[in-house]
């Protein structure tokens, strides 16, 4: 539970890269990461959280969505229903926000999951979702450039089991 | 970190939850083959596809390309590669064209005369009873009704009858949803198929039921334990559905007994409404949400008041969300009076029965579509200049939030069109009575504010004249690229300047 003393709190966070940002403790603490680390030091005030996983571009971006979203409430846990029911749809801002090149959208993805801010990873997961929904396996190579790697054996299997999805 | 992330280096729980995502989209027939599709993309992708046993929990039967394809092998694989996890299964019953009487015969036959059941043109593929014997393992069950066999895929069909024993004695214990689906043109055969027996499957967890285009006959023993039902009829062909009232009132019938129920969905589009069929009224108050979608519908009969009489027959008194998707611009007299769209009108007006058709809603929205003519209505049909939706203020008294989005640009909300007098529908006597108001919120997603304008102002107006005005907080305007949060000082401003 967060306090009034604590809304009014800044929190230093250092990249990887050694960059230094000083932030509301409200946004900061959308990661749970911080929030715990936080909690861990204490009253220590002038500490600054080292974030040795995130370079600054990247958490900057982070920091943008915690910004936009630093009033939302808690996320519930995920109950097995919404896992049932889950759509791709994401907001309009989150919809904007992510709207970045490929290199940045993973990088994201990775910060999201490190920092622990759920909102966040769900938005880019879904994102990539999206691009690979319905999608066969060239056209995603041809997307994220990757390299067909399967060896003759796995080749030979792949191509029995393609034959499980043909129409006839 | 690598130094260019990349999909192939996300760690392994992370590409997991995003084909996850990526595959509960998809229809159920369309998953497995999607997650078969992952596993060909590389090896970091295979490993991932692989070891994820919710991926191919999907025992499905169609291809790619939308062809059905039964390949037992690739049933047989998934439910390795599920590990045991609840099933999402596909049962597919087909109709035939009574070209053939018989291509199978060594399965045990268990019926007891088909053609003295009407079951003799009734098919099954052959992974049916397959999948009929997984059952312990079912989480969802989708039973489709296929319009006819394909016969140009060579597949080996088998009589239903072989097996209706065993599928009349389906014991699910893991059970929670069935979806029964039907193509146009079925006929009877979702009856013949649901109503013999009165298909005594045993599924104690059973708690969600969908319902497409099938006639509404609910087996008596899952009724009392829904808690959430699903029923659509789509015409988009345009073909007439002159049952569409006996269907709306087979529904009611089953709903006597849904005594659990909490959630309905009601969805109609482009279905045609006949005369309303009275009896039974069904009185609801287990249920909490409602939702309605009203699109490209019309009624058979002029001058009859079809959606008002077909709605006014159940009742749901404690029903506190309301979710309404209609469209205007067009229409017959199902949804228009003098050219105003009287559709939401007619779903909230009073009934003969009950003065107050949702005494404790609390909340409704109302998602507002463009109108798509069904191709059964003439082309020199009359298209209204302005389309107007009628929403009186007498309705909004109970409510504390309302939500009102458009697709629509060009549009405009009304209260009322004045003074009660015979020329018009009954159940517009007493509109303009307003009591208290307890509107909190309300939210505005539409392109141009001037369409709600004048009928906010008035509302306001009103709160003020009744001395409610306090209780409401803010307005939330949101309109492409911008969204305004308005608090109840702004509003006036608002209204006043705009």
């Amino acid at each position: 539970m967060s306090t009034t003393e604590d809304k009014t709190r800044k929190v230093k966070l250092v990249t990887s890269d050694n960059e230094e940002f000083e932030v509301d403790w409200e946004v900061a603490t959308r990661s749970v990461l911080i929030k715990h680390m936080l909690e861990d030091i204490g009253e220590s005030e002038e500490q600054a959280i080292p974030l040795p996983n995130v370079t600054a571009n990247v958490l900057k971006k982070v920091l943008e969505w915690c910004e936009h979203h630093r009033k939302d409430p808690e996320p519930a846990p995920e109950s097995s229903d919404d896992n049932r029911k889950r759509t791709l749809e994401i907001g309009d801002w989150d919809a904007k926000f992510i709207q970045v090149d490929q290199e940045m959208l993973f990088e994201i993805i990775l910060a999201a999951n490190y920092l622990d801010i759920k909102a966040l990873l769900d938005v880019g997961c879904k994102t990539v979702a999206n691009m690979i929904k319905g999608k066969q396996p060239e056209e995603i190579r041809k997307m994220f450039n990757i390299v067909n790697d399967f060896t003759p054996e796995e080749e030979a299997q792949i191509k029995k089991e393609n034959e499980w999805a043909e129409d006839r | 970190m690598s130094s260019i992330p990349n999909s192939i280096s996300l760690p392994s729980e992370l590409l997991e939850l995003i084909f996850d995502h990526a595959l509960k989209i998809l229809p159920v027939q369309d998953r497995s083959f999607q997650a078969l599709a992952y596993s060909h993309v590389c090896r970091s992708y295979r490993q991932v596809a692989l070891n994820s046993s919710r991926l191919w929990t999907s025992l499905s039967m169609r291809g790619t390309q939308g062809q059905v394809v039964k390949k037992l092998e690739f049933l047989e694989v998934c439910v390795e590669r599920s590990k045991s996890s609840p099933l999402d299964v596909v049962l597919g019953i087909y109709k035939g064209d009574g070209r053939e009487s018989n291509e199978e015969g060594e399965e045990e036959d268990q019926s007891d005369g088909a053609s003295a059941l009407g079951l003799h043109d009734i098919w099954v593929d052959n992974a049916f009873k397959w999948i009929l014997l997984r059952s312990a393992q079912w989480r969802s069950c989708l039973l489709h009704f296929y319009g006819i066999r394909q016969y140009d895929r060579a597949e080996k069909y088998r009589p239903y009858s072989n097996f209706v024993k065993l599928f009349e004695n389906i014991d699910a214990p893991l059970l929670e949803e069935l979806r029964l689906e039907t193509d146009f043109g079925m006929g009877n055969t979702s009856d013949l198929v649901l109503s013999r027996n009165n298909f005594p499957w045993k599924v104690p967890k059973l708690y969600q039921l969908t319902n497409d285009n099938t006639i509404p006959l609910i087996p008596f023993d899952f009724r009392s334990q829904l808690r959430s039902m699903d029923v659509n009829f789509h015409h988009e062909d345009g073909c007439i559905s002159g049952h569409i009232s006996a269907d709306i009132r087979s529904l009611r019938c089953a709903m006597i007994a849904m005594t659990s129920l909490s959630t309905v969905q009601l969805s109609f589009i482009g279905c045609s409404f006949g005369v309303a069929l009275g009896f039974p009224f069904v009185e609801m108050p287990s249920v909490e949400v409602v939702g309605i979608t009203l699109l490209s519908c019309t009624q058979r009969f002029p001058r009859k008041q079809s959606l008002w009489e077909e709605f006014c027959n159940v009742h749901f008194p404690n029903a506190t969300e309301l979710n309404v998707t209609l469209d205007i611009g067009g229409g017959d007299e199902l949804v228009l009076w003098n050219g105003y769209n009287t559709a939401l009108y007619s779903l909230l007006a009073p009934s003969r029965a009950h003065e107050r058709r949702y005494p404790s809603l609390e909340t409704m929205r109302v998602n507002i579509h463009p109108w798509k003519p069904p191709p059964s209505l003439p082309s020199d049909h009359p298209i209204p200049v302005l389309p107007t939706l009628l929403l009186p203020y007498r309705f909004l008294s109970s409510l504390r939030n309302l939500e009102i989005r458009s697709l629509v640009s060009h549009w405009k909300l009304l209260d009322s069109v004045g003074e009660f007098d015979a020329s018009q529908p009954p159940y517009f006597r007493g509109a303009s009575e307003v009591t208290a108001f307890n509107l909190e919120t309300a939210v505005l997603e539409i392109s141009r504010v001037e369409s709600v304008v004048p009928w906010m102002k008035q509302l306001a107006l009103k709160m003020k004249d009744t001395g409610c005005w306090d209780r409401f907080s803010e307005l939330t305007v949101a309109q492409p690229g911008a969204s305004t949060v308005l608090s109840r000082d702004e509003v006036e401003r608002w209204y006043e300047t705009i």
